[in-house]
């Protein structure tokens, strides 16, 4: 169980990380414009040459890698809440690092979310029906 | 903000069914026990030559294409927490497809989860 928690942590640092390069990148790229076929062309070759996208995809590797480690262990449906606290860690860096102003609305929304998150447990993936995003 | 809630919703079921691909070809694959450089490799090959795991990683891949875009138009502290809605989805999932029972404890998860996505949704500031 330690070593799944100690998994489990390492994946929500590495998936945290991994979202604010994404982040970053995205901020140097700048919002998708449109939709049209070129307009997409444009936008995904302008992240596909994007440094920080490199970095996010690189920590969104470790990320499922190690993901992929607990879930191959049965009987760690306890672990799957946890992955509700990448959004309060996301929240704070996103905070502290990119400047995004958290407000006490979206606090509240992340709190309820959190709350929900621990309540339901693990039990849907005892039900067979999934895993944890990601993102 | 509704497109972007949209695009969202898309890519959490697409994210969904890819999850629930990999789990069943990881499933064939077993149990990752041993943590030696060999057989790390071993289990990582034993996967990538998994059907279903392969499925379940391209369509992850596009979930990851529209998750960039989401990550374009909004602020990370708003669009990672509306990945919540992962739990609706799939709680409403196994409700309807699976018949799953679902308990007042669960209920009340549900309700939290709900009102949170909620509150953060409404919390969006264009960037």
């Amino acid at each position: 169980m330690r070593r799944a928690l100690g998994f489990v942590l390492a994946a929500t640092i590495c998936g945290c990380a991994g979202n604010l390069c994404l982040r970053q990148g995205m901020i140097v790229v700048g919002a998708l414009p449109g939709a049209s076929p070129e307009v997409l062309l444009a936008f995904f070759a302008a992240a596909a040459v994007n440094p920080w996208i490199w970095l996010g995809i690189a920590f969104e590797i470790a990320y499922s890698l190690l993901w992929w480690a607990v879930l191959s262990w049965s009987d760690i449906s306890w672990a799957v809440p946890m992955n509700a606290l990448e959004y309060v860690l996301a929240a704070a860096a996103a905070y502290a690092l990119l400047g995004e102003p958290v407000g006490l609305l979206r606090l509240a929304g992340i709190a309820l979310i959190c709350g929900g998150v621990a309540l339901l447990g693990g039990s849907w993936v005892q039900a067979g029906t999934g895993v944890p995003r990601k993102n | 903000m509704i497109v972007t809630t949209c695009l969202l919703v898309v890519s959490i079921v697409c994210s969904a069914y890819g999850n629930v691909l990999t789990r069943r070809g990881l499933q064939e694959v077993g149990s990752l026990e041993d943590f030696r450089l060999l057989h790390l490799l071993r289990f990582g090959w034993a996967a990538v030559r998994n059907g279903k795991v392969l499925a379940g990683v391209a369509v992850n891949f596009g979930q990851f294409l529209s998750w960039l875009i989401v990550l374009s138009w909004a602020e990370l502290s708003w669009a990672l927490p509306m990945n919540a809605m992962e739990y609706l989805v799939v709680a409403v999932l196994g409700w309807k497809l699976l018949g799953e029972r679902i308990e007042p404890r669960r209920w009340a998860g549900i309700g939290l989860v709900s009102a949170g996505v909620l509150l953060t949704m409404l919390s969006w500031k264009a960037p």
